[in-house]
Parts: structure tokens; sequence; C-alpha cells
């Protein structure tokens, strides 16, 4: 037990129709500050939901989930939804930018969400300029006023990246990061994700299918079937992603109620 | 958004002429119903009141600063004979000087006739009749259906043949040919045969003609100006000719007229006629549009506008409906007769008044209800000495107030001044039904009117809904970089808001456009289709009336809006209770 960030006994069922089907079976993980932290495993055994419930966007069943001590799952809304905002944030294999937005009005979208109206117009401009930078850091400085319909994958998944960075999180989770993008482009976002890490020393934990991006993390984390199986094996890793990577639908948790 | 605009637009523009009618309403009451009545206790007409001028003087003690003029009357409920029926009508007895300072039927009298019974000279009418004022409804069912035919020539008796199925008249027809002169009666039924007997006379006279124009437009015009002796009397009189009469011959026949018959005549050229058929003029005169024939041309001399100046009527007393309350049988109240020529009429646009009042002069009426004003104690008639009616009896006064919204709190001082033994009664109070009704319409249209409102208010829930489901995506997104669902709920009712506002605001812009531009628009329409939404002759106001009531309007807004974000509420909920996973999910 880290004491930053914990799951303790984490259970997750799905209930589709009369049956209820168990997704995560107890899972126990401990994540220290700066950590990077790769998940990987096969399709359906639970990855995304895990993180899902690290990252606020769903509630375990049974179990609790502590930050630096405090169980969050069970918070109010609105406290969720400041966690979320400023001290975890997402990068998704579909990048999930708002369509009607440029580059830069995604990247300072957590700001204006959680500045009232009557601040905005007084942090808008420090925003800006900070999205601005931190975009120029990923090579995007001439791509600022384009809506994500003319931006490639990877320029797309580099907003997001800048998006998730812009509250400067503690924890920055992401889901699968590099699994819609080719070759050239994953490897290009794994770089950027790692001397990102490595300079900010934010924690990250993220699901991954690419053993090159698995293999650099610090810690490993394999599960199976709703459990975490050998967490620190590294060998697990040749195994785990053994068979091809399957994202989309697919990969989503075993539990989706289609 | 549309939904919004127009729902409120027509929302304000119906409440806003509703408003206007209401306002013109209550306004042409208190112009045609005293502000204040002083009637006996309880109000009844057969109550009489000894001596007006001392209760008068006793009103105005109560309440000098705001009593600014009492007009005495003596009404009773009457029938008037006339033509085929009889119908009911009130006889009102008044002095015109006073009357004209308390009711506004003076500003209503037709072709600015004095409002007095001046306006026919005395020795015209035989020395039992009063003259009388009447509404211009109260013989409606006569008006316009007498004619007179002056033809000359074989061309001009045909078409005259078949203009006289055309026009149909009522209850009499004169034809004059060269010097032949037919009489049609109409009343005792079998019309059709007279008007086939008029007309086969007509042809037997085609090689007739006029040798004297003067005399034969005379003849006309004295049939068509005051007769005493008949009740129906021509309105019209339509010359047919090859030629017309020449004007030196209508000048002629004009002169040798008496002087005071002399204004009523009015002459229309066959020009004028064609301009405007059935137009205000030639309609009020009575003319139903006739074509002339082949080889006739037409003329058209009419009396002006009132038709019935000159006529006369005889009415019959009869025993007001609360006599037998009031310990009085029938029997006691003879009906009493009396005949009245018409001086004039006026048009208040109040049909109650239009159809009903008979005004004569105060004296004459006291004259000729002799028998009927009844003691209650000894019911016997009240009469002086020499058998005659007292003065000053009335059976109520007719009191003008200053302030007219001030009538309830001044009627309550005369009546504690009067003692309790006089009824006085406010026009509101009089008129409370009716006003009550057109408050309950005015109400009740809003109302159904708001129901647009809430229609508008649907289709901004389904564009919502709709809009809740194509941004699910969005949504998520923005739920996962830390948006509270208080936060999305805000963006879609906001956008509710946003488009109840702008709906609002067209709306009141282009309510206000039309209202502003209210006869314009239904002038243009008339004059593109020829259909009037507002035809003048029925309302008998020559414009659309509105009132835009900054309070209505208010109100309307506030609904509005309110309406408005509920029906934002729900799809707003809705989308904020999306769970920001399965909104994320499928791409």
């Amino acid at each position: 037990m880290s004491g930053f960030l914990d799951a303790r006994d984490i259970r997750r069922e799905f209930q589709i129709g009369d049956r209820t089907l168990p997704v995560l079976r107890g899972i126990d993980l401990s994540v220290e500050p700066g950590d990077v932290v790769a998940i990987v495993g096969p399709s359906g055994a639970g990855k995304s939901t895990f993180l899902h419930i690290l990252g606020l966007l769903d509630k375990p069943t049974s179990g609790s989930v502590l930050f630096k001590g405090t169980p969050y799952s069970d918070l109010s809304d609105g406290e969720r939804a400041r966690m979320r905002n400023s001290t975890f944030s997402f990068v998704f294999q579909f990048y999930h930018l708002l369509p009607e937005l440029s580059a830069l009005e995604n990247a300072i979208m957590p700001i204006m969400i959680q500045s009232s109206i009557l601040k905005w117009p007084m942090v808008r401009g420090d925003a800006r300029r900070r999205a601005k930078s931190l975009l120029d850091r990923m090579g995007m400085g001439s791509r600022l006023h384009h809506v994500p319909g003319a931006l490639s994958g990877g320029e797309r998944q580099r907003v997001a990246i800048a998006r998730a960075l812009m509250t400067n999180p503690e924890v920055v989770f992401c889901d699968e990061p590099t699994g819609n993008l080719d070759t050239v482009t994953s490897q290009e976002i794994q770089d950027l994700l790692w001397s990102l890490a490595e300079e900010r020393r934010t924690c990250f934990v993220m699901v991954t299918h690419e053993p090159s991006l698995a293999r650099r993390a610090h810690r490993v984390v394999r599960m199976v079937d709703g459990l975490i199986v050998d967490g620190e094996a590294q060998q697990a890793i040749a195994q785990a992603t053994a068979p091809p990577p399957a994202p989309g639908p697919a990969d989503s948790p075993a539990g989706n109620p289609v | 958004m549309i939904g919004v605009w127009f729902g409120v637009m027509t929302l304000l523009i119906v409440t806003s002429v509703m408003g206007g009618f209401a306002r013109d309403l209550r306004a042409r009451i208190r112009g045609m119903t005293a502000h204040i009545t002083v009637t006996s206790s309880p109000a009844s007409r057969l109550g009489s009141m000894e001596n007006w001028e001392e209760l008068a003087k006793k009103v105005r003690a109560v309440a000098p600063d705001e009593v600014i003029a009492i007009s005495p009357q003596l009404e009773w409920p009457i029938m008037i004979s006339h033509g085929q029926s009889p119908q009911p009508a009130t006889l009102v007895g008044i002095i015109p000087d006073l009357e004209r300072q308390v009711s506004g039927f003076a500003e209503h009298m037709l072709d600015g006739h004095p409002p007095d019974f001046t306006n026919f000279s005395k020795q015209t009418l035989p020395p039992d009749w009063g003259p009388c004022i009447i509404g211009s409804g109260v013989l409606a069912n006569h008006r316009h259906k007498d004619i007179i035919f002056v033809c000359d020539g074989a061309g001009a008796v045909d078409s005259a043949a078949s203009a006289l199925f055309t026009v149909n008249p009522k209850d009499k027809f004169e034809l004059l040919v060269g010097d032949a002169e037919w009489t049609g009666e109409l009343n005792s039924g079998g019309e059709e045969r007279e008007l086939h007997a008029g007309a086969e006379w007509l042809k037997s006279r085609k090689d007739a003609s006029v040798k004297d124009w003067a005399g034969a437009l005379e003849r006309a015009f004295r049939l068509l100006a005051y007769d005493p002796k008949g009740e129906t009397r021509p309105c019209v009189v339509v010359v047919f000719g090859k030629a017309l009469p020449p004007e030196a011959a209508y000048r002629e026949a004009w002169h040798r007229l008496p002087s005071d018959q002399r204004r009523w005549l009015r002459v229309f050229t066959e020009a004028e006629i064609l301009v405007e058929p059935g137009g205000e003029n030639v309609r009020a005169a009575g003319v139903i549009t006739i074509e002339p024939g082949p080889g006739a041309r037409l003329a058209l001399v009419s009396r002006v506008q009132d038709p019935y100046i000159g006529r006369s009527i005889s009415v019959t007393t009869i025993t007001p409906e609360d006599a037998r309350d009031r310990g009085i049988g029938d029997k006691r109240i003879d009906p009493t007769n009396a005949r009245l020529g018409i001086v004039g009429s006026f048009n208040s646009g109040m049909n109650e008044y239009d159809t009903s009042i008979v005004y004569a002069p105060l004296e004459f009426v006291q004259r000729s209800l002799r028998e009927c004003l009844i003691d209650a104690k000894t019911r016997e008639p009240i009469l002086d000495a020499e058998g005659r009616i007292q003065a000053g009896r009335v059976n109520r006064l007719r009191v003008r107030i200053r302030n007219y919204d001030d009538a309830e709190s001044v009627a309550d001082r005369i009546r504690k001044g009067l003692g309790g033994r006089h009824g006085v009664i406010t026009w509101q109070a009089e008129k409370a039904i009716l006003l009550q009704a057109v408050a309950v319409e005015r109400t009740l249209t809003g109302v159904i009117m708001f129901f647009i409102v809430i229609m508008a208010a649907f289709s901004i829930l389904a564009i919502l809904s709709m809009l809740v489901t194509e941004k699910t995506r969005d949504i998520g997104i923005l739920r996962a970089q830390g948006a509270t669902v208080g936060g999305v709920m805000t963006i879609f009712l906001g956008e509710g808001m946003v488009i109840g506002i702008l709906g609002c605001g067209l709306g009141l812009g282009s309510a206000k456009y039309v209202l502003d531009h209210l006869n314009p628009l239904a002038d243009w329409l008339y004059e593109r289709t020829g259909w009037y939404p507002f035809p003048k002759n029925i309302y008998l106001l020559d414009r659309i009336p509105h009132q835009m009531d900054p309070p209505v309007w208010a109100l309307v807004v506030g609904a509005t809006l309110f309406v408005c974000l509920l029906a934002a509420l729900w799809p707003s909920w809705k989308a904020a209770r999306l769970n920001p996973i399965e909104a994320l999910r499928y791409e």
C-alpha cells in the first residue's frame, strides 16, 4: 500500500438481462507517485473497466479506490467531477475531441469547464498561452486552429494529450493511446508520452497492447479474466501481447451491454 | 424557435386586439349608459319620482365635485308596429339638452342631424304625434326594401321589369311610366304574383314616354319624401331611360319640394352606381345592385344615408315584466298608443341600444304614459287634479360623473345621501353580465392561444431531445473532462432558453409591428383578396382596435419563457444523467 493511488479488492459486475457478468473479480493495485504503469492483457480481461474505475468514469460494484489515502469512488457527483477535471485526466484510444472546436480550444476545454462563467474571461488568456506552449511542445504549433476533422490521427492524439496535461493532473490514464495509430505515428506518440512522463514526473497508468510501450513502463500489470496475474512479471509481456492487437469495439470490456 | 415566435406573436396580437375590443366596448357602454343611474327603490320602471329636479339637486349636493350632469328619463317598454310584425323596443322620454350631457347619443347621430327633436319642422307632424330619434337598428328589418321606378321608353321598361325581380322589394313598389302609375303592395302575401303583375304592367306600356321629366321626378320625389299617411315608404327612386333626364329636370323637381324635404335626397349618376355598386352611400340608401338592361341607362335618386327620417311608427306601451311583482296586475295598466315621426337616428355601435331605443321628448312621453304610471298604494294612475301628469315625474335619473372609474364610490355616497330610498347603480353593475362575458372571453382566448406556446414548447422538447441523442459522445467527453451534472444541464437549459428568448423577442417585435400596421395590413389583404377580415359594417368601427397592455405582454413573455424552461428541463436532465462511459463507448 503506497498511499498514493490504491485499488483494493475492486469488483465490477455488469447486469445483462437476468445474468450477472463479473468483469473485475477483486483487483488490488498500488501506484507510486511518478510511476508509469502499463496494464496489459487479452481483450475482455477488464483492463478498460478497471481504468475507468480508477479514473472515476465508473464505480466499482464493491471494493474501494483511494487517492492519497482517501477513498474517492463514493464521493458526491460534484467532487468526482472536480477530481476528474483537476486531479486525473484521460487519453482515449479514439481521442474524443469535440469536433466543432479547434485544436487549441479542445486543449483549453478542461480549464473552461473548471472555471465559472464569471471567472472565465480572467483565466482565458493564461489558459490559451499554456495550451499554446503545450501544443508547441508537441509539435502542433502550426495546427492550433484546425478542427479535429482536419487533423491526422497522430495530431489528434497530441491534442488529446495536451488536453490531458492542461490541468497539471497528478495521474494521467491512457486507454490504448496508440491503439488506433499506424506504427510510425504510434512510435512518435509513445516517445512523446515517455518524454512527458520523465519531464513532468506525472504518474501515468496506461492500458496498452503495444509491447514497445509496455516494455518502457516502470511496472507492467497483466490482467486475465478480471484478475491480476503475476503483476510484476516482466516476461509476461511477451505472452500478453502475443495475440495480435485487436483494437476497436472488440476491445471494450466484456460486460459491454450491447 | 419559429414555433415560439409565432406562438408569442399570435398570443400577443389576439390578446391585444381583444383588449382593444374590450376597451372600446367599455367606452361605448359608458358612452350610451350613464355612469350612475338613480332609480326608485327597488329599481323598477314602475316606481317613479315625483319631482326629478328636487332629487337632482340632492344628488348634486351629495357629490358636488364629481357630478357633472344629470338627465331625467321616463322609460317604458313598447311594441313598435311597423310593417308586418310588431317588435319590442324601449321608449325613453328625455330632455335632449340634458341627455346629451350624460350619454353619448349626440355624437352618434347619423348624418350630423341635431341630437334633438327640432330636425323636422313642427308643422310637418300632425298635432298629436311626437317626434322621435331611433336607434339605427330598430327598424333594420324594414330597411332598403321599397322602391320606385321611373321609366321612359321600350328598352327602359324591359330593363325595369327585370330589375324589379332583382331588387325584390319587400313592402311596396311604385312604377311610373309616362303619366301612368302602378302601386304594388306586397304586405298581404302573394308577392310573386304582385311582382309579375307589375312587370306585365310595365311591359304593356312600352310605347309610353316621359314628356315632362321634372313632373315625373317631382312625383317620385314626393313619394320618396315625407309621407305622413304611409308607414312604409319607398326609399329609392330608380330612373330608367334610353337617355337620362337632363340635370335641369332634377333641379326643377327638387325645387318644387318643400324645403325641409329637399335635403334628404341625393342623385347618383350611372357612373357613380357603377363605381360603387352597393358601396357605402348607395347601400345605406338601400340599393341592391341594378344592371341597366340593353337600350336603357339608369340613374338613381336616393334618400341620403338615413332612410328612416320622415317615416313614422306606431307604438303601443306594454306592461313591464315586473308589474306583477309590484302587486299591480296586467289589467291595471292599459296599453296606450302613440304615433311618432322619426326625425333622426343614431348608431352607437352597441347593438343593444341601436336595436331598442326610441328617444322622444320627455313631456310627450309623460303625456303618452299618463295611464301607465300607477301609484303602488292606490293602484290608480298618478295624476293631478286636472287629470295631468306632474311635470317632474320620471322613473330614473342618469348621472354623469367626472371620472367613470370612481362610479362605485360616488354611487355609494349618493346611495347614503338619498337615505336608501332610491336604487343607485353604476354602469359596471348595469352591464355586469356583458362586461364579465367580455372579460371571460378574453381570458379564455388567452388560455387557448397559450396552447400554441405550449405546442411550441413541445417542439423545443423534441429538438433538445434529438440534440441530446446526437451529442451523446460530446456530452461524454465533457463529463470525462470533469463537467458536472449541473454544468451539462446548464448547457441544454441554456439552449432551450436561447430558443425561448429569441422566439419571444421575435414574437414581441413582429406582434408590435403587426399591431402598429393592423389596419394597413387589413386593407392590403382586402385589396389583394377582396376579403376584409374586419367588416366595418358589422363592428361599426372604422379601424381594428387594439390595446398594448404592458403587464399582459410581460405576463405572456414570462409565461412563455417559463414553459420553454420546463420543456428544456427533461432533455437537459437526460443529458446530464448520461453515463460518461456509455456515452464514450461507441465510436
